[in-house]
């Protein structure tokens, strides 16, 4: 694998796991309408 | 009588609201309290929409038939 | 900020509260009309002013401790101390707003009354004389109209002023230093009650902010459980007060409750005798909403007016020639892929447009493909059908020919802006990336994602129209014409509006089902109330609608009258088990006036959800589809595999343990197995990760891949299609909608007996959709269509059987 390749599969990886630890996070982003999904915005983490 | 048994256009004043507390304050806090006239805009299989001041309220035959009114 | 200040935006739902909020703060919330939904305060900085800060409180009609968002209001004025209350009053509902001005007025808060909608009062001709209701209640009134806004600012500054001055406002304000003296509140009650509240005023003197003392008192008075635990009365203290209650209650022959609610009335009644002048003409009138409602809610014509509707809905969303589908088109065919020429910039070249040329061009590249294979025909297939749409001879002259013809350029022939796809896969290829990392970018993670971002036009169609139908209020009317469709065998309309809610996400839906007090009723809502297809679902709905559905968008329709209907029938069969047997709940819900919704209003409606939607396609989909990527091109002992080595695939291997499943519903291969599972993580990646698994079926498109892929694991496809969208249409929903579920149950058990519940219906509908479907195409009878028959029978069984005597609520 080259140079190119390389990086280009790190940076991938890298914001894959960056956006799996936002979920984790913040919630999973919901699709609020009329009303927010849960508690806290347009945020639910494990239905609060 | 109850709010039930009025039809389409009647008008009737509230006498005594019945049913769980929950329900009774609930439409107390809408309006329907004894003295009350309120006006029947529409039936539907029991259900009913009425003209409570300016507003409408829909309620379902159940509670209709918690509410007892005299006709006006 | 050190010394901010707090106003507190206070009134009923429908009374334009957020309008004003919108408009004074510059922000963008949007309004909510479901009771029990929008528990969220919200605040924002006043306009011209940083030091004030607003906030907006929940719709409420009353300061009970009862509702989440009654509870969530008290808190903040009791608990937060703010500065001023702007109370909103509907001018057009004036008195049953008012019954929530009394209890706020008695806080004791410096208060201004902001009665709404004047351009609508002036314009029926009524009048209200601010000055008298201003002395009667003891606090500031002005009239505005949020809409227009006129006198919201206007408003909010008074107070803003009030706050500052720490006065309470016109009507004799006695207030102004001094602890000693009482603040200045309204006496709403009568003789006995005032002075049964004097007396309880006199025992909690110490134990609450003097300015809000005859507030605590009338709620002790109602024995307004929260307060009195709150204030630590004990029941030393509370049996002197009980005997005054008491007293009242015998000599007015009613409840503590009641009394107070009838006698705030009385006030109002009074007070509007001497303030209120309605327009004789439109007085007793029917409004236009009423008129309006005489049609949509008639006993024939309200439900057929209603699938109407959801037609109307989905033929904009997904009918052949329809808006949605032609954005959709050109997002997954050209946007997203290749290209496209920006309209009205196309133009021929050499007598010839873009589309005849390439035509041209496939015409012979087909003639140097035969001719080069030692054919004497060329053809033209279609990619998506395998249909023949052209043939001719060919000879040496013609293959010479053809082999001069070059590709056409696009940006020969109008402005040509270059597809994202286009542009990603030219940009790897630029800096050099290799033949697999560029799959992985350009078939894995993009690929996915655009899959699913294709369909963009079709969800914002389907979410603009919700918008457009809940801000105008004839959602609430759904709602009522359903309770009555559902009382009928049972059930409630409260329930239902849950499942509306739940045609964007299924997790607010879920959550709503705490506003039904009734607990199996509660728990069944919950059971019941992700079948409504929800936006995740909808995408699903739109890519079928799209590859197998084209002429049949009725189809997409459908699927959300199944849901509908499942709901019913199966509300009635669990009615019928021991579990959830008894009465129907009652049904209240107030009917806002139609009014024709802001375009402002209905955008941000939409724009939220849609919003929401792209954001998940980047957090949640590109990871699943990288994921998957990854599991498809290694094998167990992670060595990379070549493009025809899938089936050695981890993937392949994890799918196809569980494939058997799948079978008797038409798509009973490890793609299948996998694509529906992956959709657990969100509904709509499982459209994303048939993209994915179908890649190597060759086509040019992903469409036309998916399409082969259906081909290649069913003699049907289409049913194979129609069986594969239904299960995933109604089996259970996504995971964070379970783990909803499972917390609004508050039992494994129940959280369980859904999930089962869910995949049985689930399964047995794509069973149906598939074996009965072959039957009627004339497929044959087989072990699996016997097999759907009978559970159908029992199925109808549990719905038709006669009812249980009702059990215990």
């Amino acid at each position: 694998m080259n140079v190119s390749s390389a990086i280009v599969v790190v940076a991938v990886i890298a914001f894959a796991a960056f956006a799996v630890w936002r979920v984790l996070k913040k919630g999973m982003p919901c699709e609020c309408g009329s009303s927010c999904c849960c508690g806290g915005g347009c945020y639910c983490k494990d239905g609060k | 009588m109850k709010l039930a048994d009025m039809k389409e256009g009647d008008r009737a004043r509230i006498v005594h609201v019945n049913g769980e507390e929950a329900v009774k304050r609930h439409l107390g806090a809408l309006g329907f309290v004894a003295g009350t006239v309120v006006r029947v805009v529409r039936t539907s299989y029991g259900n009913m929409i009425l003209a409570v001041h300016e507003s409408r309220i829909a309620v379902n035959d159940a509670t209709a038939a918690d509410i007892e009114v005299d006709e006006v | 900020m050190a010394n901010s200040i707090k106003i507190a935006l206070a009134g009923n739902p429908n009374c334009g509260k957020t309008t004003l909020f919108n408009a004074i703060t510059g922000s963008e919330q949007y309004v909510g009309n479901w009771p029990g939904v929008t528990v969220e305060k919200k605040d924002g900085v006043l306009r011209g002013h940083k030091e004030v800060v607003v906030q907006d409180l929940p719709g409420i009609y009353s300061l009970s401790p009862y509702s989440t968002e009654e509870k969530v209001t008290r808190r903040f004025l009791v608990d937060e101390n703010p500065d001023a209350i702007l109370n909103i009053v509907d001018g057009t509902n004036i008195e049953r707003n008012l019954y929530l001005s009394t209890q706020l007025a008695e806080l004791g808060l410096p208060m201004v009354m902001a009665v709404n909608m004047m351009d609508v009062v002036k314009k029926n001709g009524d009048k209200i004389d601010f000055a008298k209701i201003s002395k009667a209640l003891r606090c500031e009134v002005v009239g505005i109209s949020a809409l227009k806004k006129e006198g919201d600012m206007e408003a909010a500054e008074m107070a803003v002023a009030l706050a500052k001055g720490g006065e309470r406002g016109t009507g004799n304000g006695e207030r102004g230093g001094g602890l000693r003296k009482l603040p200045d509140v309204p006496h709403v009650f009568s003789g006995s009650v005032e002075h049964a509240i004097a007396h309880i005023e006199e025992s909690i003197q110490g134990k609450v902010p003097m300015r809000s003392i005859r507030w605590y008192a009338i709620k002790i008075f109602e024995r307004d459980r929260e307060i009195i635990r709150d204030l630590g009365l004990g029941v030393g203290d509370m049996k002197h007060i009980e005997e005054h209650i008491r007293d009242c209650e015998k000599e007015l022959d009613d409840d503590a409750e009641s009394i107070i609610t009838n006698q705030r009335y009385d006030f109002i009644k009074k007070l509007m005798d001497k303030s209120l002048a309605l327009n004789e003409k439109h007085k007793n009138k029917a409004t236009l909403s009423d008129r309006i409602d005489k049609i949509v809610t008639h006993r024939f014509l309200a439900l057929p007016i209603f699938i109407l509707s959801l037609c109307a809905m989905w033929w904009l969303a997904v009918a052949e020639n329809g808006p949605g589908t032609v954005l959709t088109d050109w997002a997954n065919d050209e946007f997203l892929a290749d290209g496209w020429h920006l309209p009205f910039t196309t133009h021929e070249v050499d007598g010839k447009d873009f589309d005849a040329a390439q035509e041209d061009f496939a015409k012979a590249e087909a003639t140097v493909k035969a001719w080069e294979a030692g054919e004497k025909k060329a053809s033209i297939e279609d990619e998506e059908t395998g249909e023949v749409s052209d043939e001719w001879d060919i000879d040496e002259a013609a293959y010479k020919a053809a082999k001069e013809v070059e590709e056409p350029d696009p940006s020969k022939y109008g402005v040509w802006v270059p597809g994202i796809g286009a542009l990603v896969s030219a940009g790897l290829e630029k800096v050099g990336v290799g033949e697999t990392v560029k799959s992985l970018v350009v078939d894995g993670a993009w690929g996915g994602v655009a899959t699913v971002l294709g369909f963009v036009p079709v969800i914002f169609i389907v979410f603009l129209f919700l918008a457009f139908l809940e801000d105008c209020g004839y959602m609430a009317r759904v709602a009522f014409i359903m309770d009555r469709l559902l009382r009928k065998f049972g059930l409630s309309g409260k329930s239902f509006i849950p499942m509306l809610i739940g045609k964007g996400c299924g997790v607010p839906a879920v959550m709503a089902a705490r506003t039904i007090e009734n607990e199996r009723a509660r728990r069944m809502t919950v059971i019941l109330a992700t079948f409504v297809p929800c936006g995740a679902k909808t995408v699903i709905i739109a890519m079928f609608a799209a590859l197998f559905f084209r002429e049949q968008w009725y189809v997409a329709a459908l699927m959300d009258v199944v849901g509908i209907a499942i709901i019913i029938l199966g509300g009635i069969a669990l009615k019928k088990t021991r579990f959830f047997a008894g009465e129907a709940a009652s049904f209240v819900l107030e009917l806002p006036a139609y009014h024709m919704p802001t375009f402002s209003g209905v955008w941000h409606h939409t724009w939220n959800r849609l919003k929401g939607y792209i954001i998940k396609a980047g957090l949640i989909i590109f990871p699943a589809c990288v994921f998957l990527w990854f599991v498809m091109h290694f094998d167990w002992s992670l060595t990379l595999l070549g493009d025809e080595e899938i089936e050695k695939s981890i993937l392949h291997d994890l799918g196809s343990w569980i494939a058997w499943f799948f079978s008797p519903l038409g798509f009973g291969s490890w793609q299948g197995a996998a694509a529906s599972v992956s959709a657990e993580i969100a509904k709509e990646q499982a459209t994303a990760t048939l993209g994915l698994v179908a890649a190597n079926m060759g086509g040019a498109t992903t469409g036309a891949n998916i399409q082969a892929f259906f081909a290649s694991v069913s003699a049907f496809p289409k049913l194979a299609a129609l069986s594969f969208m239904v299960f995933n249409l109604f089996v259970p929903p996504c995971m964070v909608a379970i783990a909803v579920t499972f917390r609004e149950m508050g039992s494994k058990k129940w959280g369980w007996f859904a999930i089962a519940f869910q995949l049985f219906v689930g399964y047995v509908l794509a069973l149906n959709a598939y074996q009965l479907g072959i039957l009627f195409a004339g497929g044959g009878f087989g072990l699996w269509t016997a097999v759907a028959l009978l559970v159908d029978v029992w199925c109808a069984w549990m719905v038709l059987r006669p009812d249980r005597k009702g059990g215990s609520k």
